[in-house]
């Protein structure tokens, strides 16, 4: 194997960990939309992590309420290139429910990691919703706000 | 008492108006009900009315590591509340934001949090960000999940 694959291999083996027990179904889908934020987090991708959004989805961050997708664009271009710069996000799914055939609503564990570290500080520990719609065949969020754990 | 205040809320047209804010269709108005039956609940303390305005499997987040799921655990963790340091308190709020995720799925945002016994205004350790994802089951909004965050620097609450 060479060394791309090995380390493709390697990502895509930690990337499936990442559906917890909600891997497949329609819950599995809808979860994909926090997965793809996650992703662009990942990437400190501010564009691809605002499309991710419907255009007046709303998040909650720390004591910011962003109330459209333009918002939480700039916000997050501007906390990339800032204070969040090297983070990574985690979102361990500990529920997932369809209210209708369109709306899922997820409950997710995790937090930011902080730049350099490997796991979420205790003090930073959130407990997440996500409001997930399918529009045109796809998932997108609607709202996104959690609330400290242990912080 | 806080709780002559809060469920006055609701008792007045002036109130209701001024609660329900720029939300005046009546559709916003109706989903707009919901946080009023809980208020009114919590005004009586009655942790089993609270249970009743979320659905059978609704969700409750608080800060701190409260994570409640189904009306049974709703119910007995706020009578535990009530029995212990809440006993006496009120909730207000009001609505910022108002969403119809679908026609049966409702998104309400409120600034709001609990009155501390005879309080009538909100501490800014007490503040709270809420969201209501609401749906309509047989005809009555219910309560899908509800989730606050502290609101402010000084929202120090924890559950």
């Amino acid at each position: 194997m060479t060394e791309n694959a090995a380390t493709l291999v390697q990502s895509a083996k930690q990337w499936a960990t990442y559906y917890g027990g909600f891997p497949n179904g329609e819950r599995g889908a809808a979860f994909t939309a926090a997965l793809r934020v996650r992703a662009a987090w990942e990437s400190n991708d501010a564009n691809a992590f605002a499309d991710m959004f419907v255009e007046n989805g709303s998040m909650l961050v720390g004591d910011r309420q962003l109330t459209d997708r333009e918002q939480i664009r700039s916000y997050m271009a501007e906390a990339f290139n800032g204070p969040h710069r090297g983070t990574k996000l985690t979102e361990e799914p500990v529920e997932i429910r369809l209210l209708t055939h369109s709306v899922a609503l997820a409950v997710t564990d995790g937090g930011i990691i902080r730049a350099g570290a490997d796991s979420v500080a205790a003090e930073d520990l959130a407990r997440a919703t996500w409001v997930i719609v399918k529009a045109d065949g796809d998932w997108r969020i609607v709202s996104h706000q959690t609330s400290p754990i242990k912080g | 008492m806080s709780t002559s205040t809060v469920q006055g809320v609701a008792e007045t047209k002036d109130g209701l108006d001024a609660y329900y804010g720029q939300f005046t269709s009546e559709r916003e108005k109706e989903a707009l009900g919901l946080p009023l039956r809980l208020v009114a609940a919590w005004a009586k303390n009655d942790a089993a009315g609270i249970a009743e305005v979320f659905t059978e499997d609704g969700i409750m987040i608080l800060p701190g590591d409260v994570f409640k799921k189904g009306r049974d655990e709703v119910l007995s963790f706020m009578a535990a509340a009530f029995a212990g340091p809440f006993k006496g308190t009120g909730v207000t709020g009001r609505p910022v934001d108002v969403r119809f995720v679908a026609d049966d799925v409702a998104l309400i945002r409120t600034h709001g949090g609990i009155l501390a016994p005879g309080e009538t205004e909100i501490a800014p350790e007490l503040a709270v960000r809420s969201t209501w994802i609401t749906v309509k089951k047989d005809g009555k909004w219910q309560l899908a999940a509800y989730q606050n965050s502290p609101r402010g620097e000084g929202a120090t609450l924890r559950w």
